[in-house]
C-alpha cells in the first residue's frame, strides 16, 4: 500500500562556522508512519530534526509539506524565505529533550496556551481538548501542577499532551527519553508506543534501540550528516550489510 | 497560575492606586501653595498674582520658618517665609492690585526661573550688576546700605577697619554673587571657595575654615543678632569694599518699557525711605527675637529631637513627596522599561516587509540612544535641563516635572532589566513556543515576560529602593521633597549635623521598608521551587 508523503525533503545541507553538520540530505515522510533516526552523537540527527519544523534555517535544500488539510499551504516549500515559519509550526509539533514545559504556566494551561493563542479556540473547548489528551497520557490528576513540581517523566508526559492538543499533521521528537532517570524511560515509550500504533505520524530521534527496533516503520541511519542506511527495522537491526551501521548497533547492543 | 494571577494583579492595582493617588496628590500640592495651578492653566501671567522668587535662606533679606506670623507669608507646604524683601513684595503686590505669591527657589535658579516665566519678579537682596543686566531688567534700588565682613568675637580680625588689613586672612562669600567678586580687592587674600547659602559661610567661619564672611550691613546685623560668638567689622570711609551693595528687584528681560516694568517702578516708588529703614529694622530684630524665644537646646541628640518637634510637619511633607517620586517613578519607569524591552525583543525577521524591516530598525536605534542618553547623564543635569527647556512650552510645576524626570531616568535602567530578564528566561521556553507556532509576540506575552519580569523582580525592587535615595537630586529644579525640606530647616535654624541625622534616619527607614516589602513580594511570585521539587521527587 502506497502511504501519502508528509515531508519530502530533498538535498538538504546546513553547517555552522564552516563546518558541514547536515550533507545533502534526501528522505520522504510518510503519513500515520513512524519513523525513527539512530545515530552516534554529533551525527546531525537533532539538527536534521529541527530543520523539519523551521527551529533551524538549513543553508541549502528543499521541505516540501504536504498538508491535506490546508489547501494554501499545499505543497509549499517551508525553506521558501516568503515562508513564515509559524505556519508550518503550528502543524508541525516538538518534544524537546529537556521537556521546556512553559515554567509559568500550569500542566493544563501548558496544553490549552497554544489551541487558544495559536488556533484560535475558545478556552473551554481548548480544555476539553487537553483533558483528553492529559488522560491519554495519564496526567489529568495533575492538571493544575506547575511544571517544576513535577518528576521528568510526568514532565514529558506532559509536553506529548502538549504537543498532541495541537492536533498536528506530525510531532517530532528529540531524544525524549534521554534526559529522564532510567525508571522514568518506560513511561514515556509506553505512551509513544502507544500513539505510534493510534496512526500518529512521528518522527523520532532516540538512543532507545528497542524502541525503534518494535515501533517504527522506517528507521534512519545518521552518521557525520549523511543518511548511511535507511530501511525498515528488520533492514537495519538484522539485515544491514553496512559497516558503520552494524558497528554502531554492537556498540549499542547492551540497550537492546 | 494562581502566583501569576496574583502577581499581575498586584501589579495592576499598584498602578492604578499609584496613578490615582499621584494624579490627586500632583493636584493637591499646589492647591495648598496659592492660586497656582491656575497659573498652570493659564500660562504664566496670572492677571492676578505676583509671583515673586527669593532664596527664602538671606536673612534678614529672606528667611524660611515653620511657624505663621502675621506678617509672614506661606510658601506652599514647605512652612513660612519673611523677611524684608518680603513686606517690600507685599507692598508693590498690594499696590499692583494683586495676590503676592511667593516661591522659594535656589539662588542660581532665580535667573532661570525669571527667564521661563516660573515667576515674575526675583526680590532677593539682589544687586544690579552690569552682567546680571544682561539678563534681567533692574528696578532701582529698593535698599542699600554698607558692605561689612562678620568675623568671630576676640578674633584678631576683631579690631580691624579696612580692608588691606584682611590680606592674611582667610575670606569667604556667597558664591555668584557681588561679595564672593569683592573679596579680590584685598591684596593678598586667601580667597576661599564660595558657598551657597549665608548660613552654611556662618558654619565656615565657626568651624574656622574661614577668618571673615562679606556681608551687606543688615544681613550682618541679622546673623550677629542670632550668633553673638560672631562680631561686624565696618570699615572706614574710602579703606572699605569698592562695591555697589544697593538691591533691586529684577524683572524679566525685555520687559523695560512696558506698563507692568512702570507699574513695579511705581509701587516701589511710592514706599517713602524712612518707611523702607524701619521695615528693615523691624525684619533684623524680629528675626532675631523668632530665634531667641525657641531655642535648641545643647546636647546634640536633645537638639535633633527639638529640631523634629519643631518641623515634623515639614519632614512629613517631604517624606510623602519622596515616597511618591520612588513610587511613581519606579512604576512609571517600570511602564517605559517594558515597552523600551519589548521594541529592543521585536527581532528583525527575514520575511518581514521592507516597511516593517526599516520601522524595526530605526525602533531599535531609537531605543539605543534613550538608554545611552538617560544612562550616561546625571539624573541632576537631565532635570535641570528638561524642566527649564520645556517649561516656556509645558507649563509645569516642579513636582510634576521631578515625576516625568524620574519615570524617564528609571525607564531607562528598566529598559536594561527587562532586557536581560528576556535573556535570562531559558531558550527552550522559546523553543516550544516556537513548535507550537507561536508568533513572537504570542510568545513574548504568553511565556517569556511574565518568566522575565518574575527574574528580574529583585532588580526592578532595587530600583525602587535606589529611587528612593536618588529622587533627592530633584531638589534642583525646586521640587520639596525630603532633602529639599530638610536644607531649608537646617539653613533656617543653622544645625546642619542634627537635621541630616533625622534625615539620614528617616532615608533608612524607608528603604528598609522598601526592602521589607519588595523582599515579601518576591517570595509570593517566586516559579523556583527548588525545594519544593525535591520533596515532590522523594514523595
Amino acid at each position: 500500500m502506497k502511504k501519502n508523503t508528509v515531508l519530502s525533503v530533498r538535498g538538504l545541507c546546513k553547517s555552522y562556522n564552516g563546518v558541514e553538520v547536515l550533507k545533502n540530505i534526501s528522505v520522504d515522510f510518510h503519513e500515520g508512519a513512524t519513523t525513527t533516526i539512530i545515530g552516534p552523537s554529533g551525527s546531525g540527527k537533532s539538527t536534521f530534526i529541527r530543520c523539519l519544523n523551521r527551529l533551524e534555517t538549513p543553508d541549502k535544500g528543499q521541505i516540501i509539506f504536504n498538508n491535506s488539510n490546508a489547501g494554501a499551504n499545499e505543497g509549499a516549500n517551508i525553506l521558501d524565505p516568503a515562508f513564515n515559519p509559524t505556519d508550518v509550526q503550528k502543524q508541525i509539533s516538538m518534544v524537546f529533550q529537556q521537556f521546556n514545559l512553559f515554567a509559568n504556566k500550569t500542566v493544563l494551561e501548558n496544553c490549552t496556551i497554544g489551541q487558544t493563542a495559536v488556533l484560535g479556540l475558545e478556552k473551554s473547548k481548548a480544555e476539553k481538548i487537553a483533558f483528553s489528551n492529559l488522560k491519554k497520557v495519564g496526567m489529568e490528576q495533575f492538571a493544575n501542577k506547575l511544571p517544576y513540581t513535577l518528576s521528568g517523566g510526568q514532565k514529558q508526559r506532559a509536553a506529548i499532551a502538549r504537543s498532541l492538543s495541537m492536533n498536528p499533521k506530525v510531532i517530532l521528537f528529540d531524544e525524549p527519553t534521554s534526559a529522564l532517570d532510567p525508571q522514568m524511560v518506560a513511561e514515556v515509550l509506553d505512551i509513544m508506543k502507544k500513539l505510534a500504533n493510534e496512526g500518529l505520524t512521528m518522527i523520532v530521534v532516540t538512543h532507545e534501540m528497542q524502541f525503534a527496533k518494535e515501533v517504527s516503520e522506517n528507521v534512519i541511519f545518521l552518521e557525520s550528516g549523511s543518511i548511511v542506511d535507511s530501511g525498515n527495522p528488520k533492514h537495519i537491526f538484522e539485515n544491514s550489510k553496512n559497516a558503520s551501521t552494524t558497528k554502531f548497533l554492537q556498540k549499542t547492543r547492551s540497550t537492546l | 497560575m494562581k502566583n501569576a494571577k496574583l502577581f499581575f494583579s498586584f501589579i495592576g492595582l499598584v498602578v492604578s492606586l499609584l496613578v490615582f493617588s499621584g494624579f490627586t496628590t500632583a493636584q493637591a500640592a499646589p492647591l495648598k501653595s496659592g492660586n497656582v495651578q491656575n497659573e498652570a492653566q493659564n500660562g504664566v501671567q496670572n492677571e492676578n498674582q505676583f509671583i515673586v522668587g527669593m532664596e527664602c535662606n538671606y536673612e534678614p533679606f529672606n528667611w524660611q520658618s515653620g511657624i505663621e506670623t502675621p506678617s509672614a507669608v506661606k510658601i506652599g507646604s514647605a512652612g513660612y517665609c519673611d523677611g524684608y524683601d518680603v513686606q517690600i513684595a507685599k507692598l508693590i503686590a498690594a499696590d499692583l492690585h494683586k495676590e503676592l505669591v511667593i516661591k522659594k527657589i535656589e539662588w542660581d535658579g532665580l535667573q532661570p526661573a525669571l527667564q521661563s516665566g516660573v515667576i515674575d519678579a526675583i526680590i532677593a537682596g539682589m544687586t544690579d550688576t552690569p552682567e546680571r543686566e544682561n539678563g534681567i531688567d533692574f528696578t532701582t534700588p529698593y535698599y542699600s546700605s554698607d558692605m561689612v565682613m562678620i568675623v568671630k568675637a576676640n578674633s584678631p580680625q576683631e579690631n580691624f577697619t579696612t580692608i588691606e588689613q584682611f590680606s592674611k586672612s582667610r575670606v569667604i562669600g556667597q558664591k555668584n554673587t557681588i561679595y564672593d567678586e569683592v573679596i579680590d580687592q584685598i591684596k593678598g587674600v586667601k580667597h576661599i571657595t564660595p558657598k551657597d547659602t549665608y548660613p552654611l559661610l556662618v558654619y565656615s567661619l565657626q568651624n574656622d575654615d574661614a577668618d571673615g564672611i562679606t556681608a551687606e550691613l543688615p544681613v550682618a546685623k541679622g546673623i550677629v543678632e542670632s550668633n553673638p560668638d560672631l562680631k561686624i567689622v565696618s570699615f572706614e570711609k574710602g579703606k572699605g569694599f569698592d562695591a555697589d551693595t544697593s538691591v533691586s528687584i529684577g524683572l524679566k528681560k525685555g520687559t523695560r518699557g512696558t506698563q507692568f516694568f512702570a507699574d513695579v517702578q511705581n509701587a516701589l516708588n511710592n514706599i517713602p525711605q524712612d518707611k523702607r529703614e524701619q521695615l528693615m529694622l523691624n525684619a533684623v530684630n524680629k528675626n532675631s527675637t523668632e530665634e531667641s524665644s525657641n531655642k535648641p537646646p545643647d546636647n546634640f541628640f536633645a537638639s535633633a529631637l527639638w529640631i523634629l518637634q519643631n518641623n515634623w510637619s515639614l519632614f512629613l511633607y517631604g517624606t510623602e513627596i519622596t515616597i511618591l517620586l520612588a513610587i511613581l517613578g519606579t512604576v512609571f519607569g517600570f511602564l517605559i522599561g517594558l515597552a523600551l524591552g519589548l521594541g529592543n525583543a521585536a527581532k528583525i525577521k527575514p520575511h518581514n516587509s521592507i516597511l516593517k524591516k526599516s520601522l524595526k530598525y530605526i525602533m531599535h536605534g531609537a531605543i539605543k540612544a534613550y538608554v545611552f542618553v538617560f544612562r550616561g547623564t546625571p539624573m541632576m543635569i537631565q532635570a535641570i535641563f528638561m524642566f527649564y527647556i520645556l517649561r516656556p512650552v509645558i507649563h509645569w510645576e516642579p513636582l510634576t516635572a521631578g515625576i516625568v524626570v524620574i519615570s524617564i531616568n528609571t525607564g531607562a535602567y528598566m529598559s536594561e532589566i527587562i532586557r536581560s530578564g528576556i535573556q535570562s528566561v531559558d531558550i527552550g521556553q522559546t523553543e516550544a513556543a516556537q513548535s507550537l507556532g507561536m508568533t513572537s509576540n504570542q510568545q513574548l506575552y504568553h511565556i517569556i515576560l511574565p518568566q522575565a519580569i518574575r527574574n528580574s523582580f529583585p532588580s526592578i525592587g532595587n530600583q525602587f529602593v535606589v529611587n528612593i535615595k536618588d529622587s533627592c537630586v530633584l531638589n534642583v529644579i525646586g521640587v520639596i521633597e525630603l532633602y529639599f525640606q530638610s536644607t531649608s530647616i537646617s539653613g533656617s535654624i543653622m544645625l546642619f549635623a542634627q537635621t541630616f541625622l533625622i534625615t539620614c534616619i528617616i532615608y533608612l527607614v524607608l528603604t528598609f521598608l522598601a526592602q521589607f516589602l519588595l523582599n515579601t513580594i518576591e517570595k509570593k511570585i517566586s516559579l523556583d521551587g527548588k525545594a519544593f521539587s525535591a520533596m515532590e521527587y522523594s514523595a
